[in-house]
């Protein structure tokens, strides 16, 4: 749900960052999504490609969208327990638990460069 | 701000570089507005409950009859969010509560910079209460922090008992479940038990009221909810 303003995020923080150069030599900008952010990856890959295209930026990057799954910590087994069908119980002694440590992400995790050193 | 680790700062930056210190959260710009009402919110020890619901579950209602049964007692002030139309906020200025619509022209939920924008427009001095009634859409407005100390999530007993799991976030971030229209309960094939359950699976800790703004059924309970809460606001 609102891809494509999430990707107006993305472009304006990259915007902020990187060189005109290093904009060209982006190649690949992965991206992490948790699971209760929302967002559904292929939509936000969709909107970076079209946005790509009417706006003529960062023309050689792809992005490479990971789902990060929902995990609670459970106090009394003092471990992170994966959250499925949106029970929020640890799945070993069935304690609730509203601490969520992962699932809620929604970051720019990594960039990846051309590595040639070619000054343009 | 970014931060970039790895990178060679007199150089063009070369190879994978991870943004893992960074947290670049893409939604940070609500935060930090949601933020900054909070600190308004402490200063003027104002109560800002954010109610949401499908469209049609009775909020503009809930929003006149509660307004109607405290107003004697505190200072109410109504934010009313939808698409299009005033109706919401007139409705609620017709029993004599002061309201401010947000006409959103088309956005699906409310942000944070919408309530502060209108914030703008207000006298919230020795107000008690600002209640923020969400546009009627169980889907984005989860998503969206505005500022508020307690969401208070609507479903009407017409709606069925299986909505909480269809929209997780939404159950998973209120503190409080108000089912509505609870005279409607003989008529329909609700039961507050299962929806109840259902709901705390996802988050233990919601609360549950059943009411009826047309009958009067529940009001007590969560009027007295209300109250507490804007007592314990005053003394923070």
């Amino acid at each position: 749900m609102h891809e494509v303003s999430i990707i107006q995020q993305v472009v304006s923080t990259l915007d902020a960052e990187l060189s005109e150069i290093e904009k060209k030599k982006l190649i690949k900008i992965y991206i992490h999504v948790g699971e209760l952010s929302n967002v559904q990856p292929v939509l936000l890959n969709n909107a970076f490609e079209a946005f790509q295209q009417s706006e003529n930026v960062y023309p050689n990057s792809k992005m490479d969208i990971e789902q990060i799954s929902t995990e609670i910590y459970c106090s009394v087994c003092n471990k992170n327990s994966r959250v499925e069908k949106y029970i929020f119980r640890c799945k070993d002694c069935n304690t609730p638990s509203a601490n969520v440590v992962k699932g809620e992400e929604l970051l720019i995790h990594k960039l990846e460069f051309e590595k040639s050193d070619i000054i343009i | 701000m970014l931060e970039l680790s790895n990178t060679r700062s007199s150089k063009n930056k070369r190879g994978t570089i991870n943004c893992d210190n960074t947290t670049k959260y893409l939604l940070q710009a609500n935060d930090f507005v949601a933020d900054a009402i909070r600190k308004k919110m402490l200063e003027s020890k104002t109560l800002l409950v954010n109610i949401t619901s499908s469209a049609g579950s009775g909020k503009t209602t809930l929003m006149q009859k509660t307004g109607l049964l405290l107003k004697e007692k505190y200072n109410i002030k109504v934010l009313v969010g939808d698409l299009e139309t005033e109706r919401d906020a007139d409705r609620i200025k017709e029993v004599g509560i002061d309201a401010l619509q947000i006409v959103t022209g088309g956005i699906c939920h409310l942000e944070a910079q919408m309530i502060w924008q209108a914030m703008e427009n207000m006298d919230l001095t020795n107000t008690d209460i600002l209640f923020i009634e969400n546009v009627g859409n169980l889907v984005c407005p989860a998503s969206f922090d505005l500022g508020e100390d307690y969401r208070v999530t609507l479903i009407a007993s017409t709606e069925g008992d299986d909505k909480p799991k269809k929209y997780p976030k939404m159950f998973l971030t209120s503190e409080l479940l108000l089912v509505s229209k609870s005279d409607l309960l003989p008529y329909v094939p609700f039961s507050v038990e299962a929806v109840t359950i259902d709901a705390r699976d996802i988050n233990h800790e919601l609360d549950v009221i059943t009411l009826s703004s047309t009958s009067g059924d529940g009001m007590e309970n969560w009027c007295a909810w209300i109250e507490e809460r804007i007592a314990k606001k005053k003394s923070e």
